[in-house]
């Protein structure tokens, strides 16, 4: 602690701070250009100035540390003078643009002139004369004279993205901003966002609006499961022309990857649709609302009745919120009478619910997100968070910049965390448990486990040690090709460390024994003892916006809301008393599996909310043939997507954008959606569309707004116990929230694990079941893509994202290709035993021989024909990741 | 008591037979005064559009709020408005726009006539107010 004076206030404060921090802390306000509490300081503007007694000169104060004992003056004449002085310098090459520049009204620059009572100013200097370049990425518009070469941008990019894409280039008069390596840009936009004048404005829409001119309503963004908070900007409630972040707002804290901040246009996309649509005659023809929910709820009520209740089966999409995903299920239970409900988050998510709630009791990340930066080691498995959840790569970045933690990345390509990575781990495709069980073998011979937490916390570590023998380093490298010496370092790395964490993502889900690879990865952090405390825990990585929210909302099977058993009379009850119906007894069908129950006659309709099983799912042939055969198909989208043109009655619901709701992200923290604009056109939200069928149909939904449907959910739900929408507003709330007065949980299982004792379970490693074969030689692995989110159906309409990134293609090593005679940009065709598709080829140095890489699921390329149609036993997610191919140049 | 009487009846005659003062409406105007406000108009440039950069000052200005401007830019990054709404009849004549237009584009016309036969036709767009400018010129 250091006492010192600031404009004649004593101060205590401690000693790392500076000079600046100190004084905002106590309500004492420094002009400031260049300094931004996310960036670590740049001392480029001199606006801080200010005078230290004693000291000759004065001093830059968002620069100095604090020292016990000095007086600081922050408004004399002297430093008044140099502080205008710099400002006049500033403004000898900055245009009198204000009048049309995007930042009007909330630049700093334009405030700071204000105050300081500049009216002109008298230096003159040469006009430059400059080309202005191209600018690294086209979401950005970059205007070289209006910048004060602040060069937060420049850190922003190199600090948040961890890119260095920007920089200074040439010297005196002439330097400008540029981009010195404009490939590695991702578009994230954090440039834009710190720039604290108008020298980059975003370049998408074609409407502009001062803040003044338009409404900023904060929502969560829909892309992925980090959840950002970000700010719709809306003009007359109707078109949204940009995205801004409020810094303190959600984890993110104003950061946002390309998806969030650019990727919003689609909402306005032409193709969205803005009438019901019926079948009539064949084709599909444009209805109204009262007649197509009329035929929709008499056609799925004469089913039921003449094929009985199972007969039909429903699935919601993974980004619809929390509340239609509560009342999709309550009207599947209750008004058609059965449990075949499921979510889109199958097909990612669902080997985490199930494999972490056996294991420990929830299925869900350990830990909040912002607690990575206390772990030691972190170890990334089959995840490529650059791409698909940039948020938490940033927070790995800052972990390691601040923190020092060490990476062990286990991937079998060359990802952009490589280069951050301590150790690398390459296991060839599959052959995940193989070094899992390698892990913990190494780990429990050496002595580096955890005793006391294993022997007090858990149970089944005979069996645990029994099944994982086997796995000596050598054995493991014959499986998986991981070099022995390698396996060990990186097992005594996150044994060794006080506290390592785990973070995994569909390189590890998306198998046919994903849940045994969560299990054992569980098993790993247990045997470790890093579940239940800080700077440890499990990550799973979300790609679907609202995957653990769905899973929360009851939309599996097996499961009531709050993974309450459907089997079992308590919790039954309870919501039987509730919602006034006898509930059914019976676990019902998955998403995977309605596909064969179709074909055998079983199911006769179905309602679809936002999915699109044609492209998520393997083996679309046999869909088509599934959804052809239904008597009844009711589709619910935004978009007339590949499975609506299939149906008898399309209903079109609305954008995140266009509804009330929640969202629970893969921290488990629900936070608020919020309705910027009107619906467009004719559509409705779909959580109104869900209780308006029901209605019809005989079992009365009556709901005015979603915050009603939470107060329900709160009521029949512990885990939501304390959740109302007035507690949401700020941060959100992390489950499980038993009542009101809960600030809800940062860690999971601090207290002990919530099934009691956390559970080894050994875990058997088998095969892949596709490995390379005779005449197709490569090996296809599937990811996400940085542009692009899901299977494309939004993003593929994001104007901003399709002018980044048009069309997918496939990656492979460049020796490969050259065998195939294949170079960059050759259109390819990639054919595996059950189908191909057509692309275009991209060399990629990163991948390494024998591999090819696509990014799955655009509807143009529809990927899903090639992969393998088998899927894991327990969470029923097919086998997307391993899958043999050959590539062949057209 | 009489004298009154003659008084008024003397101005009153003296009016009778004098120039009458009255003017016939519509047939006959009134010059406005040189500092008089009145309706707006858009400045054109020499392309005969407006030269307004929809920067939005006019509509923050606005004491009664009766400006709604949309902006737009173009692929060059110039700026042009794509709504430009002036409700008249909340209008209060004040001059205010006038003068918080940074690039002159909007003036305080010399038209004082407000008729129309709805509502909308009180709303002045873009194209209406650059037609309003040929009756100021
Ligand atoms: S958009 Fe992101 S990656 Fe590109 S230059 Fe800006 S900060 Fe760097
Ligand atoms: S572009 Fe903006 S953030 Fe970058 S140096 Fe210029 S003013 Fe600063
Ligand atoms: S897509 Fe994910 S990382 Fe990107 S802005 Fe949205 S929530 Fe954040
Ligand atoms: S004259 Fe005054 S009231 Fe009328 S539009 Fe202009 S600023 Fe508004
Ligand atoms: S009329 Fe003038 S003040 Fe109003 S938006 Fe146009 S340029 Fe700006
Ligand atoms: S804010 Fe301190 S030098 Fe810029």
């Amino acid at each position: 602690m250091v006492k010192l004076t600031i404009d004649g206030k004593e101060i205590t404060t401690s000693q790392e701070k500076t000079i600046l921090a100190a004084a905002t802390e106590n309500g004492i306000s420094i002009p400031t250009l260049c300094f931004h509490r996310k960036l670590s300081t740049l001392g480029s503007c001199r606006m801080c100035l200010v005078e230290i007694e004693g000291a000759g000169k004065p001093m830059t104060a968002c620069t100095t540390p604090v020292v016990d004992g000095i007086v600081v003056h922050t408004k004399t004449e002297r430093v008044e003078k140099m502080r205008r002085e710099a400002l006049r310098l500033m403004l000898v090459n900055h245009p009198l643009d204000c009048p049309v520049c995007d930042a009007g009204g909330e630049c700093q620059l334009q405030n700071l002139t204000y105050a300081y009572g500049i009216e002109h100013q008298d230096f003159v200097a040469e006009e430059v004369e400059r080309e202005t370049p191209a600018f690294v990425t086209p979401l950005i518009r970059q205007w070289p004279h209006r910048c004060v070469m602040c060069q937060r941008c420049v850190q922003a990019c190199i600090e948040i993205p961890g890119c260095h894409v920007l920089d200074v280039v040439d010297r005196g008069l002439v330097s400008m901003i540029a981009g010195v390596n404009p490939d590695d840009c991702i578009s994230c936009g954090e440039c834009l966002s710190v720039c604290p004048v108008g020298a980059l404005t975003e370049k998408l829409s074609p409407i502009k609006g001062r803040k003044w001119q338009t409404e900023r309503i904060p929502t969560t963004c829909t892309f992925c499961g980090c959840g950002c908070q970000l700010e719709l900007n809306t003009v007359g409630k109707r078109t949204i022309i940009k995205v801004t972040t409020d810094d303190e707002a959600g984890s993110n804290r104003g950061s946002l990857c390309v998806k969030g901040r650019f990727g919003y246009d689609y909402v306005h996309h032409r193709d969205r649709l803005t009438r019901p649509l019926i079948r009539k005659n064949g084709s599909l023809v444009e209805g109204d609302w009262e007649e197509s929910l009329n035929l929709a709820a008499e056609r799925l009520g004469a089913i039921r009745d003449h094929y009985g209740r199972g007969s039909i089966g429903g699935i919601i999409s993974a980004h619809h919120t929390n509340e239609e995903c509560y009342l999709m299920q309550k009207f599947m239970r209750a008004a058609i009478g059965n449990n075949n409900v499921d979510s889109g988050s199958r097909l990612t998510h669902s080997p985490t619910v199930a494999g972490l709630m056996d294991a420990t009791g929830y299925g869900a990340m350990t830990n909040e997100m912002d607690d990575i930066l206390k772990s030691d080691v972190i170890l990334i498995a089959g995840a490529d968070p650059d791409v698909d959840n940039l948020i938490f790569a940033n927070k790995i970045r800052r972990a390691i910049r601040e923190k020092g933690s060490k990476i062990v990345l286990i991937d079998p390509r060359k990802t952009t965390l490589e280069k951050y990575a301590d150790i690398w781990l390459q296991p060839k495709p599959g052959t995940d448990l193989a070094w899992i069980n390698g892990f913990i073998r190494v780990i429990l011979s050496e002595k580096l486990w955890a005793a006391d937490y294993v022997r007090g916390h858990t149970e089944g570590l005979d069996e645990l040690k029994r099944g994982v023998e086997a796995f000596t380093p050598d054995y493991v490298e014959k499986l998986s090709g991981i070099p022995r010496g390698d396996l060990v370092e990186a097992a005594q790395l996150y044994a060794k460390a006080k506290a390592s964490s785990i973070a995994y993502g569909s390189g590890i889900t998306q198998h046919i024994n994903g849940t045994d690879h969560v299990l054992g990865l569980a098993n790993l952090a247990m045997v470790c003892g890093n579940v239940g405390i800080e700077g440890g825990g499990i990550y799973p990585l979300v790609i679907q916006s609202n995957a653990q929210g769905a899973c929360d909302m009851g939309t599996l099977p097996e499961f009531l809301p709050g993974y309450q058993p459907v089997s079992e009379e308590i919790p039954r009850g309870k919501f039987e008393e509730e919602w006034g119906v006898e509930l059914p007894l019976d676990t019902g069908l998955t998403l995977t599996e309605m596909v064969e129950q179709i074909l055998q006659g079983r199911i006769k309709a179905m309602i679809m909310v936002g999915e699109n099983p044609l492209i998520t799912l393997p083996n679309p042939k046999r869909w088509e043939e599934a959804i052809n055969s239904l008597e009844f198909l009711v589709v619910q989208d935004v978009f007339l997507s590949e499975v609506a043109q299939h149906a008898h009655v399309v209903l079109p619901g609305t954008t995140f954008a266009e509804k009330e709701g929640t969202f629970t992200n893969m921290e488990r923290r629900i936070q608020r959606v919020r309705r910027a604009i009107q619906p467009i056109g004719d559509s409705r939200p779909d959580w109104a569309i869900i209780c308006q069928l029901a209605s019809k149909m005989g079992y009365e939904m009556e709901y005015t707004h979603p915050s009603e449907v939470m107060e329900e959910v709160r009521r029949l739900t512990p885990l939501y116990g304390g959740i109302t929408c007035d507690r949401l507003d700020g941060a959100g709330i992390q489950w499980p929230c038993p009542n009101a007065d809960h600030p809800g949980t940062r860690i999971l299982h601090e207290d002990g694990f919530h099934r009691g004792k956390g559970k080894l379970t050994p875990v058997e490693y088998r095969a892949p079941t596709e490995r390379t074969e005779e005449g197709f030689p490569l090996a296809l692995l599937t990811g996400g893509h940085l542009y692009h989110y899901h299977i494309g159906t939004f993003s593929k309409r994001a104007n901003g994202l399709s002018k980044v990134y048009e069309e997918t293609c496939v990656r492979m090593n460049p020796e490969d290709a050259r065998a195939l005679n294949i170079s960059e940009g050759d259109m390819v065709r990639v054919i595996s035993p059950r189908g191909e598709v057509k692309t275009r080829a991209k060399l990629d140095q990163c991948l390494v021989k024998g591999m090819v890489y696509v990014a799955p699921g655009f509807r143009d390329i529809p990927l899903n024909g090639l992969i393998y149609a088998d899927f894991d036993p327990v969470a029923k997610i097919p086998e997307y990741k391993v899958c043999s191919a050959r590539v062949e140049k057209i | 008591m009489i004298i009154p009487l003659l008084k008024g009846l003397k101005l009153t005659l003296s009016k009778f037979f004098s120039k009458p003062i009255t003017i016939q409406y519509p047939e006959e105007r009134l010059d406005p005064a040189p500092r008089w406000r009145g309706i707006q108009y858009f400045v054109r440039d020499e392309k005969g559009e407006t030269t307004c950069v929809a920067c939005g000052l006019c509509m923050v200005v606005c004491p009664s709020g009766c400006i709604y401007v949309e902006t737009a830019e173009d692929e060059q990054g110039r700026r042009y408005p794509s709504v430009y709404e002036l409700n008249t009849i909340r209008c209060i004549f004040c001059g205010y726009c006038e003068e918080a237009c940074p690039v002159n584009a909007i003036k305080m016309g010399k038209n004082y006539e407000l008729v129309g036969y709805s509502r909308d036709e009180f709303i002045l767009t873009t194209g209406r107010l650059l037609e309003e400018e040929s009756l100021n010129t």
